[in-house]
């Protein structure tokens, strides 16, 4: 039972981002920007691990966050979905990301 | 009630008829595997459950169009499979929302980050502990165990002020269950089959919370709260109870600040003999029909690099008389000190560490270790 918990555990790990890169200098302004928000946003009711495992596509991110808005002491206004929606999109793994928001968008 | 029930179903399944046929899902999970070693073994492995223990939480998340949801999440801990999670919500408007079905009602603020995941010890405030604490069968473990799940209905909300968001909640679940001869909730009674996952004296028990977030600053948020609940545990509906809480967070940056306090009086059935039923004897020439418990906790902790550090001051007290073959007095309590380490090792996966300073009013003062690998998926 522990063993196979380990390697349970082993498995998931390899296969995810490491890193918050949304928040490195490489990265536009809007998107530093939004990235520290989600940061923010998001840790108050959990690590910030929770977020760089979520494997959605970037559409899903919407109801997602909307969702994740409602919830008490999430603090995250109105305002904030879209640059938080933008920055998980952004960072999602497999995606066209920003740039299916983007078109949706017509940005 | 019954009629309430209904009228919920009626529209949630007309909600659902008109919901677009796209629904987003998400799977997501945790688990925790977490040792816990007690120093100092002068009795019985019933102290504590000294050992290994194994937590995993599978969630389903769905999307039923923009305005309901269907949330569904199996446990496997210490009580093997439990269903922790099985609602609908039916989001009217941002100020409105009404969830059905089985789900942890708002009480307090830890439960809001019970999953191992979530929080950076192994264990949980001892208000909340379901288990993990020392001499947790003395003790019938904390004011109520987190997380706390129930059949019922939830009407919450929030709303947006400039810097501040109001969240409030109101509920009518099952409740807690007990008997006249337990002097006390009996939480198997929850858990188990044999009793059923239905109310035991067809009684609600309701509940409400408050909250308030104000972003102080850009890196800094103070959220307050305030919660109740009410009821009575027994089949015959005579045994009352009420809990009330009071809560706060601050956050500074990636520090934390938070501070929480539970309490619950609740009433006993005296039986026909009390001078063989309880320990004591009366008080002013009457046997009190109730006894008080409450908790309390503090902790701060703080990001350096990989490392999330954790030091947590918290405690449990109860006053009043006890049953005839209690381990504890008519005023006893116990003080925690901890200190924790919560390391990201590689990707989400997080080795914990803590170690544990119990200061008992009526045992001998424990040490305990907690080390265990956590992680979402």
């Amino acid at each position: 039972m522990t063993t196979s918990v380990v390697v349970a555990l082993a498995l998931a790990a390899c296969n995810v981002p490491t890193s918050w890169t949304g928040t490195s200098g490489s990265n536009p302004d809007y998107l530093r920007d939004a990235c520290r928000l989600a940061n923010d946003r998001c840790t108050r009711c959990h690590p910030l691990d929770r977020v760089l495992q979520a494997r959605l596509a970037a559409p899903q991110w919407r109801a997602y966050v909307h969702r994740m808005r409602l919830m008490p002491g999430s603090g995250i206004q109105p305002a904030e979905e879209p640059a938080i929606v933008d920055c998980l999109a952004y960072r999602s793994p497999n995606e066209s990301g920003l740039a299916v928001l983007a078109r949706e968008a017509g940005r | 009630m019954k009629a309430l029930v209904l009228l919920l179903a009626l529209g949630l399944t007309f909600a659902i008829a008109r919901a677009d046929d796209t629904p987003s899902r998400n799977f997501a999970g945790s688990i925790q595997l977490d040792y816990l070693s007690v120093g100092h073994r002068s009795q019985t492995i019933d102290q504590g459950l000294d050992g290994t223990t194994v937590e995993l939480s599978l969630k389903l998340a769905t999307d039923l169009g923009d305005h309901v949801s269907a949330n569904v999440k199996v446990c496997f801990a210490c009580h093997g499979f439990e269903l922790g999670m099985a609602f609908f919500d039916i989001r009217v408007r941002d100020e409105l929302n009404i969830r059905v079905g089985r789900f942890t009602p708002a009480l307090g603020s830890f439960p809001l980050r019970h999953d191992p995941a979530n929080h950076q010890t192994s264990d949980k405030p001892l208000a909340y502990d379901m288990g993990r604490m020392v001499r947790f069968r003395d003790w019938n473990e904390g004011v109520l165990p987190a997380p706390w799940v129930d059949n019922g209905v939830e009407i919450n909300g929030t709303h947006f002020f400039q810097a501040t968001q109001l969240d409030y909640a109101v509920y009518a679940i099952s409740g807690p269950k007990g008997d006249e001869t337990s002097g006390d909730f009996d939480f198997k009674q929850s858990r188990s089959a044999e009793r059923y996952y239905a109310d035991n004296n067809a009684e609600p028990t309701v509940g409400a919370r408050v909250s308030l977030t104000t972003n102080l600053s850009r890196r800094t948020t103070l959220t307050t709260g305030a919660s109740g609940m009410a009821g009575r545990y027994d089949p015959s509906a005579t045994l009352g109870f009420a809990i009330v809480g009071a809560d706060a967070q601050l956050k500074v940056g990636g520090m934390f600040v938070r501070a929480e306090y539970l309490a619950r009086w609740t009433q006993v059935a005296l039986g026909d003999d009390p001078a063989t039923r309880f320990k004591y004897g009366p008080t002013s020439g009457r046997y009190a029909s109730y006894f008080f418990k409450d908790g309390f906790d503090v902790e701060v902790e703080v990001p350096v690099g990989r490392v999330q550090l954790l030091a947590r001051f918290d405690g449990l007290r109860r006053s009043g008389n006890v049953l005839v073959n209690s381990s504890l007095r008519s005023r006893s309590a116990v003080l925690r000190y901890t200190l924790a380490a919560s390391v990201r090792l590689i990707s989400s996966l997080r080795l914990k560490t803590s170690l544990e300073r119990y200061d008992f009013s009526d045992f001998d003062d424990e040490v305990a270790a907690h080390v265990g690998l956590a992680g979402p998926f």
